[in-house]
């Protein structure tokens, strides 16, 4: 009896050991930036499900709005778009993953909030992605605005914060709806397209995916108004100061490429032959911007190079060049009438 | 895997150990108590010392997460709306009145769960010990089939068939007037509130005192030689012609509520929603596969004497089965069913791939909310815990009554 006592004694002790060591490790201080560094892998988490966001393709190859964002920093910090290992989250599990260290990235068109960025302690970059929550409605139901939905029965995605933003604009306008909640968009629309819903809500540029995916897309309205705005942006957890600035400025600089004309195709060209201090500070020509930040001097064109300019990652997942065709609307430059700006590169 | 879950405390055969006479302790055992007593103390401390530092774990990396703990969260007003809820419940209501609602929507499924799948479970295992060979093979088949698909997937095959076989809302099936077949739910008409309805459950109230007096009344003239010809009809009178009486007086106002197409969606009367309906098929079907082997086992276990000698005491196979055979094989179907009705609570939190809101819809919901994982989480640990604990004490307690009594 004594002899067992003692072995579970030691077991346990051995076992709070274990735990006590992993605390050590968790609250260990220091920039993500020189963890990824050190590491040599990205960890990012995204979707797996939504082509031109995040998806996961039947020979294992990423893609996407979100999947390029992480692809970029891992060639801005470690020079190699290829060094990303990507998790696919739901909902539920994302912030968890996030703060547990399982990822560093998450950029999963996150919305940007104040009660998340100010209570879950978390730093949001970008936004990368300006949009708003529409809605799609049946033709036959006659419906041409929102305020037409009172007492309709709306498809909502379970935890996102597309709920809050529904029952909130209902509550305000004094109409009332009942949910009909999914746990994934691809179930979500099915219920939508078997008329289990008479609306269903998410940022416009997914319900045309999913219009023009549809059997028949002349039966779907997307309705003008948007009941909200949404900055979409990747997320890093706060107490990385490092890795927040290079991230944001690496945002920046894609836009920032974007305006200097700076393309995925010219990119070595312009390094090699560019007299505009401008370029030449920006490709890592001149200055030390990329070392003084812990990153390669040239990241930017590494960035470039792998997945090109915003204008160019825009187009290619989700733009004119994708298959979904939205339009840039307000993620067209500044200078073309959108909100897409940058600071100055000086 | 319903079955051979642990648990299910009080065996058939726990009646008899406990009745027993305890042994006089052997000289020497005393002694050797001590150092029993000595690992149970230790273990228990380490038991303390894990959890303290998981705890502290946590603590210091949430502080250091700089993420808000606590349960304050639970007083905030919830951004969400729910599909369904048995009390008033709206966006703005409070989170713990969201956990209320899911608290609430997981009892009523569980609940006509365990019902249904007990009756149904009754049904197929007397189907299948039934003489008819064809009836015996398709109960078989049944258990089969239900028992070997994974209830996650029954359960999205029926929101599948019902949200996409049922006709819109605007084409709906009516097989009776004021019924309603959608994919958007079953609409049923209620009856509506009538000043005599108070009087009828006056009534009510009032047979169902007077039907067990009836009852004992019967029994303790049965017992003086005088025996009454049907005491169970006379029971039975005594518990429904009052009401009947009061409903008939009041002039019997039965206008119902019946619902109505306005705007997009049927206003007034019952509704059962799709999700609701296919957790409730899901779990049934499935949870029932189990039970009716269970009682299967139950029964066949009774030994064939038993059955032998009521027959040749003259009783018709009914009786035999309802008078002999049933209660004996309770006290050996008792203690897995209990296990099942536990699998079946439990289970029903598969509910949230198909958005029934029940308690862990809701917990995920608040939880992308507020960001309380760790408090959301424990939530639904403590509720299902707590369910559990009830449900398995309620029929170790039938268990205990049903256990053999040595006269």
């Amino acid at each position: 009896m004594i002899r067992k006592a003692v072995a579970a004694g030691f077991a346990a002790a051995a076992l709070a050991c274990t735990i006590g060591s992993a605390q050590a490790e968790g609250t260990g201080k220091g920039d993500l930036l020189d963890a990824i560094k050190a590491r040599g892998e990205l960890h990012c988490g995204t979707l797996n499900y939504l082509p031109g966001v995040g998806f996961l393709d039947d020979k294992g190859q990423w893609s996407g709005f979100d999947v390029d964002f992480c692809k970029a920093a891992a060639a801005a910090i470690l020079g190699d778009a290829s060094k990303v290992r990507f998790t696919a989250l739901t909902g539920a599990q994302m912030f968890p993953a996030l703060q547990s260290g399982e990822i560093d990235i998450l950029s999963r068109s996150v919305t940007d909030t104040i009660s998340r960025e100010t209570k879950l302690g978390l730093d949001f970059i970008g936004p990368n992605h300006l949009t708003g929550q529409g809605f799609m409605v049946h033709k036959s139901a006659g419906v041409t605005d929102v305020k037409g939905l009172d007492g309709a029965t709306i498809c909502v995605l379970a935890g996102t914060v597309t709920e809050g933003y529904l029952a909130d604009w209902f509550r305000a306008h004094g109409m009332s709806f009942t949910p009909a909640a999914a746990e994934n968009s691809d179930q979500m629309f099915s219920m939508y397209f078997d008329d289990r819903c008479d609306a269903v809500t998410m940022e416009p540029p997914y319900l045309a995916i999913r219009r023009s995916r549809s059997a028949d897309p002349a039966a779907h309205v997307i309705l003008k108004t948007l009941i909200a705005k949404s900055f979409e942006a990747p997320v890093i957890l706060e107490g990385s100061p490092k890795l927040r600035e290079v991230l944001q400025w690496m945002h920046w600089g894609m836009v920032t490429a974007e305006e200097l004309g700076i393309t995925s195709a010219n990119a070595a060209q312009m390094k090699a032959g560019s007299k505009d201090p401008v370029v030449r500070r920006f490709l890592g020509v001149e200055g030390t911007i990329g070392q003084d930040m812990g990153v390669p001097n040239d990241w930017m064109l590494q960035v470039v190079e792998a997945v090109g300019n915003y204008g160019e990652m825009y187009d290619r997942n989700l733009g004119k060049d994708s298959k979904l065709g939205v339009p840039r609307g307000m993620n067209a430059l500044w200078r073309d009438g959108g909100a897409m700006i940058a600071p100055g590169w000086q | 895997m319903a079955v051979i879950d642990a648990g299910g405390e009080g065996g058939a055969g726990h009646g008899a150990r406990g009745d027993a006479p305890r042994p006089a302790r052997p000289p020497g055992r005393r002694r050797r108590r001590r150092p029993g007593l000595v690992a149970q103390v230790l273990f228990l401390l380490v038991v303390a010392a894990l959890a303290w530092a998981v705890v502290q774990t946590a603590a210091g990396n949430l502080d250091r997460l700089s993420v808000h703990s606590g349960y304050g969260f639970l007083w905030e007003k919830a951004p969400f709306e729910l599909g369904e809820s048995l009390i008033p419940y709206k966006a703005g209501d409070s989170y713990l009145r969201a956990f209320e609602v899911g608290v609430l929507n997981t009892l009523k499924v569980a609940f006509l769960g365990i019902l249904l799948s007990t009756l149904l479970g009754l049904v197929v295992a007397l189907g299948q010990l039934s003489p008819s060979v064809v009836l015996a093979r398709v109960c078989r088949s049944y258990v089969e089939v239900a028992r070997n698909v994974p209830l996650l997937l029954q359960l999205i095959f029926w929101h599948t068939v019902l949200t996409r076989a049922l006709p819109p809302v605007r084409r709906a099936l009516s097989p009776v007037e004021g019924v309603y077949l959608t994919n958007r739910g079953v609409f049923l008409p209620v009856p509506l509130d009538d000043p005599a309805y108070g009087a009828v459950a006056a009534a009510a109230l009032a047979g169902a005192l007077l039907a067990p007096a009836v009852w004992l009344a019967c029994r303790r003239r049965a017992r003086l030689g005088r025996r009454v010809a049907h005491p169970l009809r006379w029971t039975l009178a005594a518990l429904l012609l009052p009401p009947l009486a009061a409903f008939l007086a009041a002039g019997a106002p039965l206008a119902v509520e019946a619902p109505q197409l306005r705007g997009f969606n049927f206003v007034g009367g019952l509704t059962v929603t799709p999700e609701l309906l296919a957790m409730l098929l899901g779990l049934t079907i499935y949870t029932a596969a189990f039970n009716a082997e269970i009682i299967r086992a139950g029964i066949l276990g009774v030994p064939r004497g038993q059955t032998e000698a009521a027959i040749a005491l003259g009783l018709t196979r009914p009786r035999v089965m309802r008078l002999v055979v049933l209660p004996q094989a309770l006290r050996i179907i008792l203690p897995p069913i209990t296990n099942s009705c536990l699998n079946l609570t439990k289970e029903s939190s598969l509910a949230v791939a198909i958005g029934y809101p029940e308690l862990v819809r809701v917990a995920n919901v608040t939880l992308t909310q507020t960001g309380q994982a760790i408090e959301c989480i424990s939530i639904i640990m403590l509720v299902y815990l707590i369910l559990s604990l009830i449900t398995s004490a309620l029929l170790n307690w039938m268990n205990a009554r049903a256990r053999l009594v040595a006269r």
